[in-house]
């Protein structure tokens, strides 16, 4: 297990200093200020359409404020994004025509985790089907799919949208024990998701979006 | 980082039940329909087969650079590309020679099967292919560049023939004068030289533009 989950070595953190989000022309976030630091544990929640996937993408580096700023520390020294973030989006982005092992292995080259891929199809409880085309895997095995390929990424800052959609029981306690562990060795998960009544680290944060009065 | 990338649109394209060879279809039916269209004389026909071998290259080039990022944007396999930390320009330098692999030698090697079509001295048939390979980096580039500024966009077929267009006008009239330089000058004709120039163009201007206009599809 301690090979897929290596403590991290340089404290990453994660800063966003009052940034306003929209799509379209609808303004669903403004003035939004918030400091992640190690070991935190962010569940955003909020209603369909609230702006929780938007948010998670600037968090991500992926889209741009429309003011404010999003900064990613690694120790006190601002880095790329690319640096520190592995985003699970919701749409799963396996590709079709490939073998789950293949899919799994691609990404852990461009990471350099080659050596990883066994046994993080095996913690997510892929093995068996390391060998069919992921257009052959049920949702929640694809979603399990992502999950691997955040461990190989081996980055400290885990953004998830809605980890827990198309789960069943075995596979919510994977994502569980997955952020349980990716805390342990000072990780960062930041979670958008409807059930925030879980605990999973003594620093569990929770971020509700509201529409404005 | 480019390797890995490579490899995955080879064994994707190929195990997409041959959409990779619509562009050579496409080709093959141009050719063929050209001939019809000129009366099967291979008088009239010799002289302007290089003509329309390079039209042939060029529109079925064209057919295929609106899928070059778009399934990967789409998926969001772009996002994750770039928080993988391959940057744009590495992305864009994979997809262009993708792209010459699957989309544009295909059409080279059967060029001199199209030449039987038209009867063409074996001379013509060899400027013809070198003309071709000379060119295909800046084909690829531009149509990597075109796709990229237009990835995500509905129906942006028609645009890419209007971005396209006038970057290749200066190959197609190249890449036909080429084959007549060879003629004469063998390969140290002056346009094959042109030619090289223009493909270094493509990649020492068009390729960071490309990666530019994936950057900013992308934040």
């Amino acid at each position: 297990m301690n090979i897929l989950f290596p403590p991290v070595k340089k404290s990453a953190s994660l800063e966003v200093a009052g940034i306003s989000l929209s799509r379209g022309d609808r303004s669903l976030i403004s003035g939004l200020s918030i400091t992640i630091n190690q070991g935190d544990v962010l569940w955003t929640q909020g209603n369909n359409g609230i702006g929780k996937t938007t948010f998670l993408e600037a968090l991500a580096g992926l889209r741009r404020p429309d003011t404010g700023r999003v900064s990613w520390m690694e120790g006190s020294t601002p880095v790329r994004p690319e640096k520190l973030i592995a985003y699970q989006p919701h749409k799963s982005f396996a590709k079709a025509l490939l073998t789950t092992k293949e899919d799994l292995k691609f990404w852990a080259g461009l990471y350099g985790t080659m050596s990883l891929v066994t046994e993080a199809l095996d913690y997510v409880g892929l093995s068996e089907q390391a060998d069919i085309t992921t257009q052959n895997l049920s949702a929640g095995q694809r979603r399990r799919l992502a999950l691997a390929k955040l461990i190989i990424s081996q980055k400290p800052i885990w953004i998830m949208d809605e980890p827990g959609a198309a789960m069943d029981n075995s596979g919510v306690q994977l994502i569980d024990r997955l952020i349980a562990q990716h805390i342990e060795r000072g990780g960062i998960a930041i979670i958008a998701s409807h059930d925030t009544s879980r605990k999973l680290s003594t620093q569990t944060r929770r971020l509700t979006l509201e529409v404005a009065a | 980082m480019i390797a890995p990338l490579i490899k995955r649109d080879l064994v994707l394209a190929l195990r997409s039940g041959g959409a990779w060879l619509y562009g050579l279809f496409f080709f093959a039916v141009f050719i063929a329909l050209s001939a019809i269209a000129l009366g099967g004389s291979l008088n009239v026909m010799r002289p302007l087969a290089p003509a329309l071998i390079w039209l042939a290259v060029i529109f079925s080039a064209m057919l295929s650079f609106h899928s070059i990022f778009q399934e990967d944007y789409r998926d969001g396999n772009l996002a994750q590309l770039k928080l993988s930390g391959a940057g744009g320009l590495i992305l864009c330098t994979a997809k262009a020679i993708s792209f010459t692999l699957l989309s544009i030698l295909p059409l080279i090697i059967a060029t001199p099967l199209a030449a039987l079509v038209f009867d063409m001295s074996s001379q013509t048939v060899m400027a013809t292919v070198l003309s071709l390979i000379l060119a295909s980096p800046a084909l690829a580039i531009y149509g990597v560049l075109s796709s990229a500024i237009l990835a995500g966009r509905r129906g942006g077929g028609f645009l890419i023939v209007l971005i396209t267009t006038p970057f290749l006008i200066p190959l197609l009239i190249f890449g036909i004068e080429a084959i007549e330089g060879y003629s004469i000058h063998g390969l140290v004709a002056l346009e094959f030289r042109i030619l090289v120039g223009l493909s270094f163009i493509a990649i020492a201007v068009g390729l960071p533009a490309a990666a530019a206009a994936l950057n900013a599809h992308l934040e």
